[in-house]
């Protein structure tokens, strides 16, 4: 599997969201998108997803351009509340998996269990907590290509956070999937990364892995991630 | 489940609440009407109530399909599914399609009543057979007319959500635009002699001009024929089947998270 941006550029009114990116990703690895808030992160998952469309560039998967149809490849979990709230647990995750052919139900109860989580439990009496970790359920188990999270940790309190994120890599099957984390978090994210990727302002400002920065250059991702941001607010200036 | 019952299901879902809303609204409507007749010993007083929610019929689709997508438009997350544009659409459009035939059934169920029971003293008596004739058109009419408004809707509010970087006011000018521009063509080629004798060449006639004429203290229902026009009723189909498919591919290739 190959996944390719390829001088994309993407404008909201005159907000420039994305500025010329160019980026790859390939299976078997957790790339780490990070950046602040409103770097650009959310545009690219939702382009990857084919849920926006660039103003410039494409983006492919596999070589094919990414359109609505890309959506049966890429399990996409996004920031925003997704659910609807007249739906229990059970519904909502029978509702996705009616719409992914890719939609493993087995694993979906794992997760279940794993996140605590009852399939009777209505949507609307569910903690922002409880929500994340839902999302969490309906998109990691899908066995998709692609599997996008974006800021998963949003909601999931700070005591298990860690071990939650930890737990959940074994549902990812890196044989033939790669993982694509937006997230301001870096702290957090650092342990899991094979890539880190910094965007700032719409920008790609680095690229680097995660074990050579840490073996090499004795720098955790955060550390590389400030350098590289005042770096560019100097460049700026 | 198959991903169309999935998402039949959703739809189903997502407008209980409303349509139990509306549902509740026109019994008590009716209700209230036959009430205040038998108060007032007027039971033609029930005609003015099944005129006016057959009418509201005419736009329940509409109405429903915005409250529908306006649900939907809060994330725009229905259209993460690799369903075609077509399908969403037809899913809110068949979930509509059974909620307004249920509420016509019970203004038929209704109107019977009145006819034939309730105020079969004043309103003009028209038999079983042409009753059923008349009314079975009449509610194919309305279900017809209620789902071209709705093709328009989702058409324009497609246009109107493929522009999300634009300016509020430039989508709005836009949305209102197409409505007056097809207006007006519509009037401009209407104004030609030639093309409106042919369209309304053909018509059928249907007991659905319903009025009240006062005699002896009493109010009357008078029942009479009215004339529809065929051919353009299938340019209405034609236009609708344009309108979807359009504000399908708009969903599909414009319409952004």
């Amino acid at each position: 599997m190959v996944l390719e941006l390829n001088n994309i550029s993407k404008k909201y009114g005159k907000n420039q969201a994305l500025k010329h990116v160019h980026l790859s990703f390939e299976t078997g690895k957790i790339y780490g998108l990070l950046g602040p808030n409103g770097s650009g992160k959310s545009t690219m998952l939702k382009l990857i997803t084919g849920l926006v469309f660039p103003d410039e560039g494409t983006v492919t998967l596999n070589g094919e351009q990414v359109t609505r149809k890309t959506i049966e490849k890429v399990a996409y979990l996004t920031e925003l509340d997704m659910f609807y709230d007249a739906f229990s647990v059970g519904e909502t995750v029978e509702y996705v998996a009616s719409q992914f052919a890719d939609f493993n139900r087995e694993k979906a109860s794992l997760l279940l269990t794993e996140l605590r989580l009852e399939a009777s439990q209505k949507v609307r009496s569910l903690s922002k907590g409880n929500r994340g970790r839902l999302k969490l359920v309906t998109t990691l188990a899908r066995d998709a290509e692609v599997i996008l999270l974006d800021e998963p940790f949003s909601g999931l309190d700070p005591m298990v956070r860690d071990s939650i994120v930890k737990s959940l890599l074994k549902y990812i099957d890196f044989e033939h999937q790669v993982l694509i984390i937006a997230t301001h978090e870096i702290n957090e994210i650092e342990p899991l990364l094979d890539e880190a990727i910094a965007i700032y302002h719409g920008t790609m400002i680095g690229r680097e892995s995660v074990e050579s920065l840490r073996e090499e250059e004795g720098q955790s991702v955060l550390q590389w991630f400030k350098q590289l941001a005042i770096k560019q607010e100097e460049g700026a200036q | 489940m198959n991903p169309k019952f999935g998402l039949l299901k959703k739809d189903y879902r997502i407008s209980r609440n409303m349509f139990l809303t509306w549902g509740a609204a026109v019994i008590l409507a009716l209700i209230g009407g036959i009430a205040l007749s038998a108060y007032w010993s007027q039971p033609a007083g029930t005609l003015p109530v099944i005129i006016l929610i057959g009418l509201l019929h005419f736009i329940f689709a509409p109405v429903f399909m915005l409250g529908l997508l306006n649900i939907e438009a809060k994330t725009q997350l229905w259209l993460y599914t690799p369903r075609r544009g077509i399908e969403l659409i037809f899913s809110k459009f068949a979930v509509i399609f059974t909620y307004q035939l249920i509420l016509q059934m019970v203004l038929t169920i209704y109107t019977a009543i009145n006819l034939f029971w309730f105020g079969r003293q004043v309103y003009d008596q028209i038999g079983m057979r042409l009753f059923l004739e008349a009314i079975i058109l009449l509610n194919i009419l309305i279900l017809l007319f209620g789902f071209y408004l709705n093709s328009w809707l989702t058409f324009l509010w497609t246009v109107y959500h493929s522009m999300k970087n634009v300016a509020k006011l430039v989508r709005w000018i836009t949305v209102i635009g197409i409505v007056i521009a097809y207006n007006m063509v519509e009037s401009l080629l209407l104004s030609a002699t030639p093309l409106r004798d042919f369209l309304f060449q053909y018509q059928i006639n249907v007991v659905s001009d319903a009025s009240l004429s006062y005699q002896d203290q009493q109010w009357r229902a008078v029942l009479e024929p009215a004339q529809i026009p065929v051919i353009p009723l299938l340019w209405y189909l034609l236009l609708f089947t344009i309108l979807v498919t359009a504000a399908a591919r708009l969903l599909e290739r414009k319409v952004e998270v």
